[in-house]
Parts: C-alpha cells; structure tokens; sequence
C-alpha cells in the first residue's frame, strides 16, 4: 500500500476503500487510477478542512492569555459560555431571519422577473445580460456602492428623499433601518442568480401542459399557479437552496456597511465569530462558536439537501 | 417560448410588464452608474449641497493624480491588482489540474454502489462549510506554519476552496462527452490516461475555459480569507487591499470609487464572455443552462 492509498483511508469512510478484492483483475488498472485521480482532491480538501475543524476542536478546550499563548484545558466551559450567551443567540436570530427575508424576496421577485423575461427575443438576450450584472461583482464592492448611496449627509438617497419633501433618513444609524437595507443590498445582488435559474429552468418546460391548460380554458394565473409552478419546482428548490447557503454566511457586506451595528442589530454569525476572534485572549469562545455553527449549518444543509433530493424525485 | 401567447394580452399587463422591467432595470444600473460617476467628480461637487447627476468638472484626478491616483506608483492600487491577477490565475490553473482529474475519475468510473455520489457528495460537503468555521483555525495554522501575509497561503486556500466547484462543474462537462472516443483510441493502444489527455481535454476545452473564467471571477471577489491571512498591503488583493481604503481615507470617495470601478472591469469582460453556461455555473451543474 503505497502512501497515497493511507492518506485517503483517513479522507474516506473505510466501507469505501476495502472492496478491492472482489473484482475482475482487467478492471484493477481502471480502479487504480481511479483512485489515483482523486487521491489529490482529497488530501487538499482534508487539509484544508479537516484538519482546521480538528484544530477547531483542540482550541476550544484551551483557554488563552491576552498575547494569545496556549495556557491550559478548560473541558466544556467554552462551549456552556457560548450557548448561554445571548450575543451568540441574537446573531443566529439575525442570521437566520436575514436569511427568511432576503432569500424570500429573491425567489419572489426572480421569478415574476423570469416570467416577464421569458420570451425569446434579441433585445431579451442584451437586458439579461445588464441584469445579472450584479452577481458577478465582489459584495465587498457591492457594499461599498451602497455605502456611498445610503450615506445620511451626501448619500444620493437622501438626496431625492429631500427632493420629495422628506426628512433625511440615518438608513444605517436605526436598527431596524440597518437590517432593512442589507437585506436590500442582499436583494440588489443576488436576485439575478436566482432569475438566471428560473428562467433557465422556464425555458426548458415542455410545451403541451401549456397548450392543454389553454384548451381546457384556464387563465393565465391558473395556468401559472397549477401547471408551470409545480413543474418548476425542483429548479426552484436548487436556487433555494444555494441561496441559503450563501445568505447564512454573510460577512462582507456587514463589515462595510454597518459593523455588525447599530448596537447588535446587524451582527450576522460570521460577524460575531470574526468580532471574537479578533480579541486573542477569546479564541477557545471563539472556536467553540464556531463548532456549534457548523453543527447548525450541517444540520440546514441536510434539511434542505433532503427537500431538494424530494422534489426531484417528485418529477 | 410562448407558452402563453402574446396575442391575449390586454393594454394593462403590457403597461404592467413594462413598469416592473424598467424599475427593475433602474434599480439595477444606477448603483453601478453612480459608482462610475463618482469617480469622476471633484471633492467639491461631491459634498456640494446640490448634487449632480453627471459630473460638471469632469476630473481624472483619482485616476491619474501624480499623488492620490490609483494609477499612480504611490498608490498601492497597482499592487493589489497585481496580486489578484497573480492569485486567481496560477490559483485557478491548479485547481483545474487537479479537479479535471477527479472530476475524469467521477465522471467516467463507474464504481460499485453508490460509492460515485457519494464521493461527490464529500466533495460537496466541502463547498457547504462557511467559511469563517474554517478561516479562524486556518490563521493559527498559517502563522505556525510562517505562511500568513504571503500569497502563498492565498494560492493553497483558494486552489482548495474552489476544488469542489471545479470537479462538479467539470463532471458536469465531461458527462456530457460520449465515451466510445477514448474507447477507440485505448484500442489503438493509447493509455486511459492520455486518453484523457489527449482526446477528452480537447473536447471538453469550451468547458474548461468556463470553469477557469468562474474559478477566476470567484477568487477576484473573496474577501473574508483574504483580509484574515493577510495583513501587509504589500500581499493583499483587491478585496483586502480596498477595504482598508475606507477606515484610511475615511471620506475619499473618489479613490474608494475609482479602485472599485477598476476592480470589476475584468470581471464585466469575463461574464460576458461566459454568458453562456452562467446558469451551470452557478449550480455547479445542478441545472443546465
């Protein structure tokens, strides 16, 4: 057994490994290359992931001085400190009801855009384009936009509020008002991902439902409610769930725009987690929070794998 | 497709249709075309009681100042640029290296079982972890290791964090593939493995190149491992290095503006470019575009 064959048993579940002996001898190059071409994949991702997570482990049982230097185990103590903390629970409920607005809103408005979008015509191809703009683009950027924008003295959205008649507004300095326009600034980037997915799964619907619906005399809204809803529904689940994937970490657009403030209002869990590690003499509390996140994100990955695996296999 | 034909459609879901597109297409624009122009004015029009829709004096000073201008050799702008372009494409050559083989051995392989999805599933696995679960160990180790502010850290941690995505994205290409094509050539004696090289890389080459230009685009715009690993603007890429702009230059907005504006220009042309196969992109595959 050479030693890239004892790496990956580490990497992989042993079930996965020891079934060579069974099969054909013409096949066994096959198998060994096989195993070969992926050997690099899973060393890389063990080291990067793995081995941090285990690193994780031995930190948050430690305890630290202010320069940051190992002085001793404290067993769970992290752990009991982290979920008995109320800054650590109102950063979940800020993640998570970040996460319900700004992905519920993405799904609604992507797809009354598909649906308006989804005839072909040269003119389309151009605006689709000019529309999925922001996807592509570094949230930090993003945020940095609407920094500029939202600015109370000199910010262009107070500006035409003004020109309204209005009083100018302190969109970052409110709580609520904060939360509100970075669930906006989530909208503005990322509903054009979950457009592109609609409409590319719109436009590879198959016809004759439609004509069907049309014939039996259903009106638009039906035909939409009851035949193009259920058949889109896996592709709908896929934007879903990357959405949620991605809106639970958010970070980026936290630190530029309102530092996790005013007071906690907008402290996302990769916020605080980075707020924490800062201080050094916190890096077992820190670790230990961070155990306990990928705990729940496994957990939500899993909910929503299952519901996307369902819907599927619904169709 | 006109699944629910034109021809019904009264005046008032027309004007209705309409009104939400060019809201929608405003409230797309203008943040970036405010962006541009703000590059583009003087202090003094910027913080004027009045503000411009279109720069009055039009100025090229955040550009190109001797002094201030990102273009100039005292900013640390060109440096930062550098050190993205370096990053994300030797980054990006590695990844797809090392993920065109996995993603060969995925794609073609049958193993018994479900042992196929299930390794692509670990690989996935990988893609779900946020992020800043991994970035705080991965300092500590990085400093023990005397790697933190290099850009090697940068090129070890992106060539691994963007590995699932490229294996996934790859299968995806490669299935596509028939393989009766490698059969003939392995008749003719050729290895399985420049088979690969020599016959299915070439095929799957439109595929490649979109996945480098993703892989690319994904590295230009991280921020979160970048600003924990690196500390000194000498290292630090675009993301790292303009963020440390705003808590410096507290109220330059024309710098902040014109860096920003410059950092997403090659990002505009690759998109363009890969139009095509987004949808793919950003579901790894899931579904097709």
């Amino acid at each position: 057994m050479n030693t890239k064959g004892q790496a990956l048993k580490k990497v992989l579940p042993n079930n996965m490994l020891n079934k060579r002996k069974g099969s054909a001898p013409g096949l066994s190059s096959d198998k060994k290359l096989a195993v070969r071409l992926l050997t690099p994949t899973f060393i890389l991702l063990a080291l990067l992931t793995l081995f941090p997570i285990g690193y994780a482990v031995y930190i948050s049982l430690s305890s630290f001085d202010t320069f940051g230097n190992h002085t001793g185990f404290v067993g769970l103590e992290n752990f009991i400190k982290t979920l008995t903390n109320g800054t650590f629970w109102n950063s979940i409920y800020v993640t998570l009801l970040f996460t319900a607005l700004a992905v519920g809103s993405q799904i609604f408005l992507g797809f009354n855009l598909a649906l308006i979008m989804s005839r072909d015509s040269n003119a389309m191809k151009y605006l689709r384009w000019l529309l999925i703009i922001p996807m592509m683009l570094s949230p930090l950027v993003v945020a940095i936009v609407f920094r500029l924008m939202l600015n109370t003295d000199m910010g262009i959205i107070n500006y035409m509020l003004q020109g309204l008649g209005l009083q100018k507004i302190n969109f970052l300095g409110e709580p609520v008002l904060a939360f509100l326009s970075l669930v906006v600034v989530d909208i503005w980037q990322w509903t054009p991902m979950v457009f592109l997915i609609i409409l590319a799964g719109m436009q590879s619907l198959p016809k004759d439902p439609f004509e069907a619906a049309n014939i039996d005399g259903a009106s638009k809204l039906q035909t939409i409610r009851y035949v193009m809803i259920p058949m889109l529904k896996p592709v709908i689940v896929v934007a879903l769930v990357i959405r949620t994937m991605d809106a639970l970490r958010t970070f980026d657009q936290v630190f530029v725009l309102t530092q996790g403030g005013p007071g906690r209002a907008t402290e996302t869990v990769s916020f605080l987690m980075y707020r924490q590690a800062m201080k050094f003499s916190e890096f077992g509390f820190a670790s230990a929070g961070l155990l306990i996140v990928l705990v729940i994100t496994i957990v939500i990955s899993s909910l929503l794998i299952k519901l996307m695996n369902s819907s599927q296999a619904a169709n | 497709m006109a699944m629910i034909s034109a021809k019904q459609e009264g005046w008032k879901i027309k004007l209705l249709r309409g009104s939400f597109l060019t809201t929608a297409i405003i409230f797309v624009l203008f943040p970036l075309y405010w962006m541009v122009i703000t590059s583009f004015k003087t202090e003094g029009e910027l913080f004027a009681d009045k503000q411009t829709f279109f720069p009055e004096n039009f100025t090229f000073q955040y550009y190109l100042d001797p002094v201030e201008g990102i273009f100039s050799p005292n900013n640390p702008f060109m440096q930062f640029f550098l050190n993205s372009t370096i990053v994300a494409f030797v980054s990006t050559l590695l990844c797809l290296t090392i993920g065109s083989f996995s993603a060969y051995s995925l794609a073609r392989f049958k193993m018994k079982g479900k042992r196929n999805e299930r390794l692509s599933f670990i690989i996935l696995t990988a893609r779900m972890l946020p992020p800043i679960v991994i970035v705080v160990p991965l300092y500590l180790i990085m400093q023990k290791l005397g790697l933190l502010n290099t850009l090697w850290a940068m090129l070890i941690v992106y060539t691994g964090f963007n590995l699932p995505f490229v294996v996934w994205m790859l299968k995806a290409f490669f299935e596509e593939i028939p393989d009766s094509l490698e059969e003939s050539a392995m008749m003719d004696g050729s290895s399985r493995f420049m088979a690969f090289v020599k016959i299915v890389l070439p095929l799957a080459l439109p595929g490649l190149v979109a996945t480098s230009i993703f892989t690319i685009i994904l590295t230009w715009n991280e921020f979160l491992f970048a600003m924990f690993l690196l500390n000194n603007t000498d290292v630090m890429t675009l993301p790292a290095g303009i963020s440390t702009f705003i808590t410096q230059y507290k109220t330059n907005w024309g710098a902040l503006t014109a860096a920003a504006s410059m950092s997403i220009l090659p990002v505009l042309i690759f998109s363009f470019l890969v139009q095509k196969h987004l949808v793919k992109g950003m579901t790894m595959g899931a579904v097709k575009g």
